[in-house]
């Protein structure tokens, strides 16, 4: 190894780390962060560990794997010039397109034929095998009404204050219907987080079996991953089964997370909307919570 | 030390083993730490600025600014900038560290 002059060495790295900035600064929308002296290296570390800390994350984010290859992502057409106008078009696009003339605008339990068409249209369009029946479990709806639902606590002793995100909507004074996400703020992990940004809310106390089967339904259906699309626009955001409701003199069939109402766009006026709502099917849990996007 | 999006695509290990082999004093050496990891910061997100179609700078920035270790960031570039983006941004990392080290070995 050669022999190392730390104090020329620094010097070097001061000149590289220069050059390295200005280029940053290149690029418009950077000048913003980076004349902040927040954006450097060694402070967001110290950002990210606060923030970690404070939600209890620190352990699970170090251990847990990279993050998987978004399923959607990797087959999106590129959009080359010699594609057709067809393959140019967003995913939104194509969902909005693909699925306005198959659903009627009102609450619906989808024919085994409607349903077919509307999971090819989704599977052509997200790579996402979404179903309106799975493992003979089937709501009492697949279109349906979806209102804005208040957060919920995530684990024992959580908080509003907690939540980094629309703290207006407030939180809902008891449990979800399927328990706390986590056993504590020591089990939290980014897994919990995202479960409860965008969860989802269905009738699962008006499924006809419920009485009967209660047991093994309650477990079916907890945290079960769901697509929810809003065909008027195009927004689909991938949730999970976080509560159960709405009662049905409300006029609503299904609920949805303050974050998942937002990204649908139906978290002003009414805050509520028509939306497709179905089982998908991921053994594997390939397919990340969150917004479809592009 | 707390995470950021990246880390898990930057091997540094040859740099971490030059710093234990150099005889100076605390300071310094804390000083190099910092440098370099800011060396590989700005030349990772300038090169994924370098990816991203100048539209999607804002998102990506803020994203990075408030939650510097959402694994969601990852999600975000591979879907507006390419699946691959993650074997990329490890190839501009193993260059990153090749200049650095590079520059730690002054003669």
């Amino acid at each position: 190894m050669a022999t190392t002059n730390l104090l020329k060495s620094i010097e070097k790295l001061e000149k590289r780390s220069s050059t390295l900035r200005r280029k940053l600064l290149r690029h418009s929308a950077s000048k913003k962060f980076f004349t902040k002296s927040s954006l450097i290296a060694h402070r967001l570390r110290q950002r990210s560990s606060q923030i970690l800390a404070g939600a209890g994350l620190i352990g699970a984010i170090l251990t847990m794997p990279a993050p998987p290859n978004l399923s959607i992502a990797g087959q999106l057409p590129d959009s080359t010039q010699n594609q057709p106008i067809e393959n140019k078009l967003t995913v939104r696009q194509k969902l909005m397109t693909g699925l306005q003339e198959l659903l009627p605008h009102q609450p619906t339990k989808l024919t085994p034929e409607s349903a077919e068409k509307v999971e090819r249209v989704i599977f052509e369009n997200t790579g996402i095998i979404a179903k309106a029946v799975l493992e003979d479990q089937s709501l009492n709806h697949q279109l349906g009404y979806i209102g804005f639902e208040q957060h919920l606590f995530r684990f024992p002793g959580d908080s509003l204050a907690q939540h980094d995100e629309i703290q207006e909507a407030g939180i809902a004074p008891g449990r979800g219907a399927f328990g706390y996400f986590a056993k504590d703020s020591g089990s939290f992990t980014t897994r919990e987080y995202q479960r409860e940004k965008y969860y989802c809310v269905v009738q699962t106390l008006y499924l006809e079996s419920w009485n009967r089967d209660h047991k093994f339904l309650k477990d079916w259906y907890a945290f079960r991953k769901m697509i929810v699309i809003n065909p008027v626009n195009g927004l689909a955001v991938v949730c999970d089964i976080g509560d159960a409701g709405p009662a049905d003199w409300t006029g609503k069939q299904f609920g949805g997370s303050p974050e998942t109402m937002q990204y649908l766009d139906l978290n002003k006026g009414p805050r509520k909307g028509l939306v497709l709502m179905l089982f998908i099917d991921d053994p594997d849990n390939k397919v990340p919570l969150g917004p479809i996007v592009n | 030390m707390a995470i950021l999006f990246y880390d898990h695509l930057v091997a540094k290990s040859e740099i971490e083993q030059l710093l234990a082999e150099i005889d100076e004093a605390e300071n310094q050496k804390g000083k190099t730490v910092q440098l370099i990891d800011d060396i590989i910061f700005q030349g990772i997100v300038g090169f994924i600025l370098e990816k991203l179609e100048p539209h999607h700078h804002h998102v990506f920035l803020t994203i990075v600014h408030e939650r510097p270790y959402d694994p969601e960031i990852i999600s975000y570039l591979k879907l507006h900038a390419g699946s691959d983006i993650e074997e990329k941004i490890r190839s501009e990392a193993d260059q990153l560290v090749k200049m650095i080290l590079r520059d730690l070995q002054v003669e």
